[in-house]
């Protein structure tokens, strides 16, 4: 290859990069079901007060704003504080699962999320010693019993931004259901035990989720209350499952990690199930999909099982951060890998594409 | 500048308006006046002190009249120097129950004090026998819309020491600002003072610190040179009873940095406040500082102790510009959401 000709690659290059890119975001929205669209227009007020989290307050004079923006954009030049969000909506379709993902995208500086005036989600420190959690995607994990069916739902937001943008900035915005998680034989989502050098956030003792000691699970866990942690973290879950006699060895899943992990499983370390790990483009350990083989030997068939998970993040957001998580077949297993794999597979037939034109 | 216009193309005047465009929008908080009444004219006048004449009541008809703007000595009074009083009345303007309404009164020579109804809305100068004029400043005043009545009087008590006197030139009306925080509580004024990165410990004597004049940098006022920490104090009393929203404390913008407490209590600060704040926030000195007051500390009768540290990396240091004073909530979204629509 000459010169010139590494020249021309450039710009497939890049082409390559940003279809990577748009690549991750389909596969993000394969496995994910949008049940609410929270972009577009919402209440807003600068200032503060506790009373703008409940449900019914009347928030009829309040300024209209465009979510996702900054709301510098939307004409509040210069303004930086407090300032709250509101926006109702409806749920028709029932809902199995115990939990839903509630995506703010990125929030600047800090931020307090209420569902029917519940705190469901903090992030960030208020004032007078502001935390910032801007580059934290806001991913809340709500309990489904929180939603009302086929009556007006509010989600009201609290935000204090210390300086420039302000607001809730980027990203995706609502109500989503992980339909992998369908697809686990028993959840493993909710509480874990969780230890970290680091004091949980005084803004998440509040949180209807928040319980001594624990963690929810899947979620940054700058959002869950440990906004400065980076380092170590352990997990921990005991549960009871009647693993099967016929001796077959299980899958646990444990969605997507940031960034490094190690499992044990009745204390012992488990290994990844099949090396999901080299694809032939890399890969990055906080994207790549996580499923570790059961052995059946290991399984306690009559009582109770215990998983550790020790989680290494090496800055930026950390944690066991997205589902599916819970054990199923290495049928069920395979499936997955293979939807994976051909998502890959269509990122190389892409590039492929690029150059027999 | 007209040298300068002559060397520049049309690129250069493009440049400089987009560089004034800028200019407005940074000062986002800059005062935006608009006359809605003239004022100038025929005034009641008279030589003379008397505080009873600041009274709506007092009967003037017997006074002079006199031409506002003007200097007495071209009105009959020549060689006149000493205390005279001007009293002239006006209808509340319509729809202005929101606004924030401004008396211009223009060159005063030397001293004033300012009554509506009988109620004083300000003062400038000091009449003797502390003397000291304020001839050459252009008299603007807040005048509370809730000291308006259908008929209103306005008076003016004017002190000349030598040569010309009286309410000499200007525009004189009644004004409103768009851009104007309708502040509940003015804190404008004669703040205390002390420099030193531990003048804050000494709290306890602030009533024996410096005076300085909030807002303005500290090096116009005795302190040039000076670079580092510093603490200002100001001591309010306010009636908790007639406070029924919540209080935000404005401190207009501040170089470089700052950390406030109100009777110790920690309410705001810039980032961690330290001086490696200065150099992640290089625009903070260009921020207008706003902290939410906890409705616990505004329960009480006690007098209110609020105390600002301020770092200054270099050069202009202190609260140097902008609104300073207390605004109820309420006021305060108003004044944003209004903001909003105008652009």
């Amino acid at each position: 290859m000459n010169t010139k000709s590494n020249v021309h690659l450039a710009p497939y290059l890049i082409i390559l990069a940003v279809s990577f890119l748009f690549q991750l975001k389909d596969a993000h929205a394969e496995r994910v079901k949008t049940l609410v669209n929270l972009r577009g227009n919402w209440k807003f007020s600068v200032g503060d007060d506790m009373a703008w989290a409940e449900k019914d307050y009347d928030d009829s004079n309040w300024e209209n704003i465009l979510v996702p923006k900054s709301w510098e954009s939307n004409g509040f030049e210069n303004y930086n504080g407090f300032a709250w969000y509101r926006k109702s909506f409806k749920i028709n379709e029932a809902l199995s699962q115990k939990f839903l993902y509630l995506n703010m995208g990125y929030i600047d500086d800090v931020d307090e999320v209420y569902i029917n005036g519940k705190l469901v989600g903090a992030s960030g420190n208020f004032p007078p010693l502001v935390e910032t959690a801007y580059q934290i995607p806001r991913v809340y994990m709500i309990p489904t019993s929180l939603l009302l069916r086929n009556k007006k739902n509010t989600i009201a937001v609290r935000v204090y931004d210390e300086f420039n943008d302000g607001g809730i900035l980027t990203g995706k915005i609502g109500l989503y259901i992980d339909t992998d998680q369908e697809k686990m034989e028993i959840d493993l989502r909710g509480y874990w035990d969780f230890e970290s050098g680091s004091q949980v956030d005084k803004g998440n003792l509040n949180c209807i989720t928040y319980r001594e000691g624990k963690i929810l699970v899947p979620g940054f866990w700058e959002a869950l209350g440990y906004n400065g942690l980076d380092g170590q973290a352990k997990y921990a879950k005991e549960f009871e499952y009647p693993f099967p006699k016929n001796n077959s060895s299980k899958c646990l899943f444990l969605g997507v990690i940031d960034d490094l992990d190690e499992v044990y499983f009745n204390g012992w370390k488990l290994e990844w199930y099949r090396s999901i790990r080299s694809n032939e483009y890399g890969y990055s350990n906080h994207l790549t999909y996580r499923i570790y083989k059961i052995p059946s030997y290991l399984a306690n068939r009559d009582g109770r099982n215990r998983i550790e998970v020790i989680v290494t993040d090496k800055g930026g957001p950390g944690g066991i951060y997205r589902g599916p998580i819970g054990i199923a077949s290495i049928e069920t297993a395979n499936k997955i890998l293979l939807r994976i794999k051909n998502e890959n597979k269509s990122i190389s037939q892409r590039f492929f594409d690029l150059f027999a034109d | 500048m007209g040298d300068m216009n002559k060397h520049m193309g049309s690129f250069g005047r493009v440049f400089l308006v987009v560089a004034g465009l800028l200019l407005a929008i940074s000062n986002g908080l800059a005062q935006d006046y608009q006359k809605i009444m003239d004022l100038n004219g025929s005034w009641k006048f008279s030589i003379g002190d008397n505080q009873s004449w600041a009274s709506p009541n007092h009967d003037d008809s017997n006074w002079e009249s006199i031409t506002v703007p003007s200097a007495w000595e071209n009105r009959g009074f020549n060689g006149y120097d000493g205390y005279a009083w001007y009293r002239t009345r006006f209808y509340k303007p319509k729809n202005i129950n929101k606004q924030n309404l401004f008396l211009q009164l223009g060159n005063i020579d030397d001293v004033d004090e300012v009554f509506i109804n009988g109620k004083r809305i300000g003062k400038s100068g000091s009449f003797p026998p502390h003397f000291s004029t304020a001839y050459n400043s252009n008299r603007i005043y807040s005048v509370p819309v809730e000291y308006l009545e259908e008929k209103n009087i306005i008076a003016v008590r004017v002190y000349d020491d030598i040569g010309e006197g009286g309410i000499i030139r200007g525009e004189i009306s009644l004004l409103v600002d768009r851009s104007a925080l309708p502040l509940y509580i003015n804190l404008k004024g004669t703040w205390k003072f002390k420099t030193g990165k531990y003048a804050h410990e000494d709290i306890a004597n602030f009533k024996d610190w410096d005076d300085i004049i909030v807002p303005g940098f500290w090096e116009n006022q005795g302190y040039k040179n000076y670079d580092g920490y510093a603490c200002y104090a100001y001591e309010l009393q306010i009636d908790s009873d007639i406070i029924t929203d919540k209080m935000i404390l404005l401190l207009g913008r501040i170089d470089d940095i700052d950390q406030v407490f109100i009777n110790g209590v920690l309410i705001g600060q810039s980032g961690p406040f330290k001086p490696s704040t200065v150099d992640k926030r290089s625009d903070c000195y260009r921020q207008n500082r706003a902290y939410h007051i906890p409705e616990s500390l505004l329960k009480s009768d006690e007098p209110l102790l609020i105390t600002v540290r301020v770092y200054d990396r270099s050069q202009g240091g202190g609260i140097y510009k902008g609104s300073v004073g207390l605004i109820s909530q309420s006021n305060y979204i108003d004044y944003w959401h209004k903001s909003r629509k105008r652009r």
